[in-house]
This record gives C-alpha cells, structure tokens and sequence, in this order.
C-alpha cells in the first residue's frame, strides 16, 4: 500500500441506530463492509455534488458503543421494535433488527486536485454531506457528549519528511483517545491455525476462528504433590489485546453472472453473484499504539482470480515486525 | 401519455426516511428555570418491584370462589422500570433533533430503471403542482402541538415547544409555540408555523440543509411519573425477570426515534371514512394503520392504499386525487420498502 498523502478526519460522529448484526455469525459492531461501502457511496455523491476527491482507504476509532440489548446474564436478547398493524389489523410479523449507538471518528485517506487553501472548505462540505447520509444503516445525529470544537472535521497534509510526520499523526493520535481502532489480525488465526494442528492434525482454520472467539478456562493444579495443593481454572489467552470475530468481505459461491440475468436483483446494471461472508480476527487497538496512519486504515483487496472480494488492513505486518 | 402496458412494479424499491429524529433525551427542569440548560437533571429509569394482585379477566370455569381466593393468595410479584421527575422539579424537558433530507421520491434501491424514470417524473410533476407546502405544514403543526411527547402530553399543565434550526452547530433562528393551544385534530395556520413550514419544505425540496432542534417543555408537577418508550423483548427468559424495560441512553431516559417519527408524520387525514366522523389525522402509512385502534384504515379492498394508489399511478397511469397524491408523496417521505416479490 502507497504511503498516505492526505487525511480526511471526521472527528466524533454520533450514529444512532446503526446495525449490529454484522454478519451470520457475528454481531456488536457494524461489520468494516459497511464502512467502506459508505466511503464509496460518498465518494460518488461529492463527485455528483462537484467536489472532486478520490478516497481510498478508511479507518475507524470507536468512542462509545451502546448496543440495543437486554442487560445481564449470558444470554442477551436484542430490543426489537413494534411495527404498525398490517392490513388486516392484525400485529405484523418481527423482523430481528440488532441495532447499535455508536460515537466514532471516521479517517480517509483522500487525494485531489484541489489547491490546499481549499481543503478545510471542502472537508467541512464533505462533513455536511456525512451528516445526512446512513453510517451501516443508522443516522448521523449531533454529538453532544463532546464540545462542538472537537467535532470540526479536519484536512491533514501529511509532511514528506518522516519526522514531521510522526509529530502530525501524534496529534492526530491524541485527539483520538480514548477510543480504540478496529485492526485485522489475520496472523494471529492462521497463527493459531498451526498451534492446534500441533494438538490435533485435523484441526480447520474454522476451530481456530472459534477458539480464539471465546474465552476457554482451564485447570490446572496449584502447588501440586504439596499438602495445600488445589486445582485452580484459568482463562487461556493465547494472544494479549482484545480479540473479536469479524467478518472481512465476502467470497463467491456462484459464476458471476451478467447483469440482468438473475431476476430480482438488486439492479439491472451490475454484474451479479452470489457469495457468502469471509470471517477473520480483528483487534481494537488504542491509537496511542500505532506507528503511522496505515495502522488504522482499511481498504479494499480484491482477488478476482480466487473469487475473492475482501477489505484489508495492515496493522499486523508492522506488529509482527515489532 | 400513452397507457403504459410494458412497465412493470420494481421487485426491488426501496426509499429512505428523509424525516429523520434523534433520540429524545427526557430532563427534568422547573419550569422558572427551563431554559437554563445547566440546571437540567437526566431522567434515571430506575427499577421497582411491586405486589400486585391478580386482576385478570378470569375464564368461567375459574370463576369459583374458592378457587378465585386461592389464586387471589398467590401474589403476583413483579419488578418494573419505572421513570418520574424527581421531587425539586416540575417540569419534564425532552429534546431531539430532526434531520430533514432532500430527495424524496428517489429510491435508494430500484431494480428497474424504466420504473425509476417514471417515478421521478410523477415526483417532479408533483413537486411542480402542488410542492411540499401542504406536507411541510401538517409535520410543522406536529412538531408545534407537541404531539411527539404521546402520554407525557396528556394532563400536562403547560406545554412549550422551542425549534431552532440549527447551521455547524449554531441556532440561526428560533420559533416558540405553546403546545396545549394547537389543536391535535386539525392543522392550523399561524404566521409561525408557516415560516416553520416554509423551511421544511425548501429542505425537502433539496433547497437547504436542515437540522432543527426541537425542545419541548412539559410541566406536569413535582415528583410524576413520565413516560419514556418502552424496549420490546422477545427473549422469554429475560422478560421473566422483568416485566416491563424502559429505554435509556447512557443512563438518560428515552424516547425512540421510531416512536417521535410517527408522531411526526401523523398528517393523514386524507383515508376514506365510512360515517364521515371526524376522527383526526393518522400516522402515514402505506395500509393507514392505527396500533393503538388494531384497525387499518386504507383496505386494499378500497384501493385507498399505498400500493395501489401507487400502482395505478405508476402503471396504469391514472393520476390519484390531490389528497391521495399527497398520501403517496408522504409514504415515499417516511420510507421503507415497496418492492413486489416476484
């Protein structure tokens, strides 16, 4: 990936009602599709709207996360809503809907033609546009937990120098906190992969998904052999940091198929196909943590040839290198 | 226009809400005071668990006094949240913010583009005959009477509603009404409400962006109970433990968006009534239906519906009357999705 130039920041946006169910399998915050499916529905509509940016890549900082869900035990239950009656006068049927506030600041990594003198101009149209767009299918709403000062959208040349750099994306960092950055760990699955293989030779990338899903305690003897010896259960992390399934794109379960040629689709324009969700490990990670702004950023990483359609992040290269 | 025979209904159609609230957050205030946002308290939901007696209808066959007093001696527990005005204020303060958006009557999803192209001519010429004064009006009038506060409106001493619209954060124009003075039943015509209007429907018409913040004062007495929306739980496991939910923010009582949505667009009073009975306006919706009542209004039966009125509009070409127009025009406002199933 080409070393960022530019970064537009969307600092503290407040989405109301955004879907949690991020995919068959996984739900809390919106899968990253989502995120990168807005970054090109709003890259269309500037260009409609005669503001000329290319966006490429995009990262997310979680600030708040208030999922619709009953409270305590292990079982949660999402809140639903109650639909008007349907014709005959009787309750319509209940779709589960999850739902989730969220309080996130958005960070593309944009270019243009544009002179700079007209940057901060542009990102405060672009801030407007967000507004009244669907963030993963929630509303954008004012944010009044934070000072509106802190909520100025912001235009970052970054410097050419590697210096200069690491300051401007230090203060970058410190405006972000707290809040933690959604980062894909696909090493630590493939990883993990090969640590149960050594157990059991049959073990699939799909055990090594669930096992680093869930929290897995167990005993062991304390003091063994001694007068006081007891058995003790721990919690085995294989990894530190905060781990969560995430869903990563999408692979094709089906020809691609010319448009028009299945019914029902959702236009008649694009070429069509099935597919079914990739799922990988994600990390939140704080900010503070990262090197450089590729840290944070996800794009999209397409690979035709396997039938591929999927979004990346870099973080790992770099955490592994460490 | 010749009758279309070709075009068919887009198996995919969707629109998005282009009315589109926030949350309201519920405070408690004092009346003096109200509009010193400082002193505000959250509302807390908090629980209660109370006895309650059995007081269910009963079927005949347990209508046997000894059999009534026995189920009369098992009391029926139950923990509830409940929110009320704490006891140093009297009055109820909820505030949110309504997102007005351009583009009504364009589908984000439609899978046929004739369709698409004839709708948005219907749109245009609707736009052109008759604008979006008249809808403006009655959502300005609902934002005005305080309808959106439901029960928390009822009994209320005084009610004040304070809209300001709001540009990068900053109010540049305020309109105050007094809520309990405007009539739930009918629209009404002040000089205020229509510069309210007038600006609700240059947003909508794509002519300015609008972000209004709408405040309303309730004072109801110290100590009251207020009515924050309810959570719906399927799960029976959880509704075990407790038999009613109430929804909050961040430990601030709440009022679906969903729920100040429907207040909102409760301008439909164009449904066919058998008695001719005034029976006030209902919330749009594309089959006029009425929760509280379990009773839809526009049948299809009648082809006073949505779909049809928009099918024979679209298809056949027969041009609905003005109110039905203006019916159609405020469905495609609240959203949702039309597509026929194929």
């Amino acid at each position: 990936m080409s070393e960022v130039k530019n970064l537009l920041v969307l600092p503290r946006l407040r989405v109301q009602n955004a879907n949690a169910i991020s995919s068959p399998m996984t739900w809390g915050f919106p899968a990253m599709s989502a995120f990168v499916g807005l970054m090109h529905a709003l890259e269309r509509k500037l260009f409609s709207a005669g503001i000329n940016v290319s966006l490429s890549s995009i990262g997310i900082i979680c600030h708040d996360f208030d999922a619709q869900t009953t409270e305590g035990g292990y079982i949660r239950g999402f809140h639903l809503t109650r639909n008007p009656v349907d014709k005959t006068g009787g309750t319509a049927a209940i779709v589960e809907e999850g739902r989730v506030h969220l309080d996130i600041t958005l960070v593309f990594s944009i270019e243009t033609a544009a002179a700079e003198s007209e940057h901060s101009n542009m990102a405060h149209q672009i801030n407007d546009i967000v507004a009244g767009m669907r963030i993963a299918g929630g509303s954008v709403v004012p944010n009044r937990s934070v000072p509106s000062h802190q909520q100025r959208p912001q235009w970052v040349v970054l410097d050419d120098k590697e210096e200069e750099r690491a300051k401007q994306f230090a203060r970058l960092k410190r405006r972000w906190l707290p809040g933690f950055a959604l980062t894909l760990r696909d090493d630590y699955l493939s990883g993990h992969h090969q640590t149960l293989q050594q157990q059991n030779p049959e073990a699939s990338l799909l055990d090594a998904w669930l096992d680093l899903s869930r929290l897995n305690h167990h005993c062991s003897m304390e003091n063994e052999g001694q007068p006081n010896e007891k058995p003790a259960w721990q919690v085995q992390r294989p990894y530190r940091g905060w781990l969560v399934p995430i869903p990563v794109g999408y692979g094709a379960i089906s020809d691609l198929f010319n448009p028009g040629e299945v019914a029902n689709a959702r236009d008649e324009k694009t070429r069509f196909r099935f597919v079914e969700s990739l799922y990988s490990i994600g990390e939140w990670v704080s900010p503070h943590r990262m090197k450089q702004p590729e840290d944070l950023l996800w794009y999209v990483d397409n690979d035709e040839e396997a039938d591929l359609y999927r979004l990346n992040n870099d973080y790992h290269l770099r955490a592994t290198a460490q | 226009m010749a009758k279309n025979d070709t075009l068919k209904t887009a198996s995919v159609l969707a629109f998005e809400r282009k009315l589109d609230p926030s949350d309201a957050l519920l405070y408690a205030s004092s009346w003096e005071k109200r509009e010193d946002e400082q002193q505000w308290q959250p509302v807390a939901v908090r629980e209660k668990s109370v006895r309650g007696t059995i007081s269910n209808r009963l079927k005949a066959k347990d209508q046997d006094p000894a059999k009534l007093d026995a189920a009369i001696e098992n009391p029926n527990l139950q923990t509830v949240d409940v929110a009320t005005l704490p006891h140093n204020a009297d009055t109820l303060v909820a505030r949110f913010s309504l997102r007005v958006l351009a583009g009504a009557g364009t589908p984000s999803a439609c899978n046929n583009a004739e369709y698409q192209a004839k709708l948005e001519q219907a749109v245009a010429e609707y736009k052109q005959a008759q604008g979006f004064g008249e809808l403006a009006h009655r959502y300005a009038n609902n934002l005005a009477n305080g309808r959106f506060l439901w029960r928390n409106r009822m009994g209320a001493e005084q009610v004040e509603v304070s809209i300001r619209q709001l540009a990068q954060g900053k109010a540049i124009k305020e309109w105050t009404f007094d809520a309990l003075s405007l009539s739930l039943r009918a629209f009404e015509d002040t000089a205020e409400l229509k510069e309210l209007a007038s600006v609700i429907a240059k947003a909508l018409a794509g002519e300015l962006h609008l972000l209004l913040e709408v405040v309303a004062y309730v004072r109801m007495g110290r100590g009251q109970e207020v009515f924050p929306s309810q959570e719906l739980i399927l799960d029976p496991e959880q509704k075990k433990k407790k038999g009613k939910t109430l929804y909050h923010v961040s430990d601030i009582a709440g009022i679906h968006s969903q729920k100040l949505g429907n207040a909102i667009r409760t301008i439909d009073t164009w449904y066919p009534n058998e008695n001719d009975e005034d029976l006030g306006p209902i919330a749009v919706e594309p089959y006029g239906s009425v929760t509280t009542q379990g009773k839809a209004y526009r049948q299809p039966k009648q082809k006073a519906d949505f779909y049809s009125l928009l099918d024979n509009w679209m298809i056949k070409d027969q041009v609905p009357s003005k109110e039905d127009q203006h019916f159609v025009m405020a469905t495609l406002i609240r959203g949702g999705v039309f597509g026929e199933a194929g």
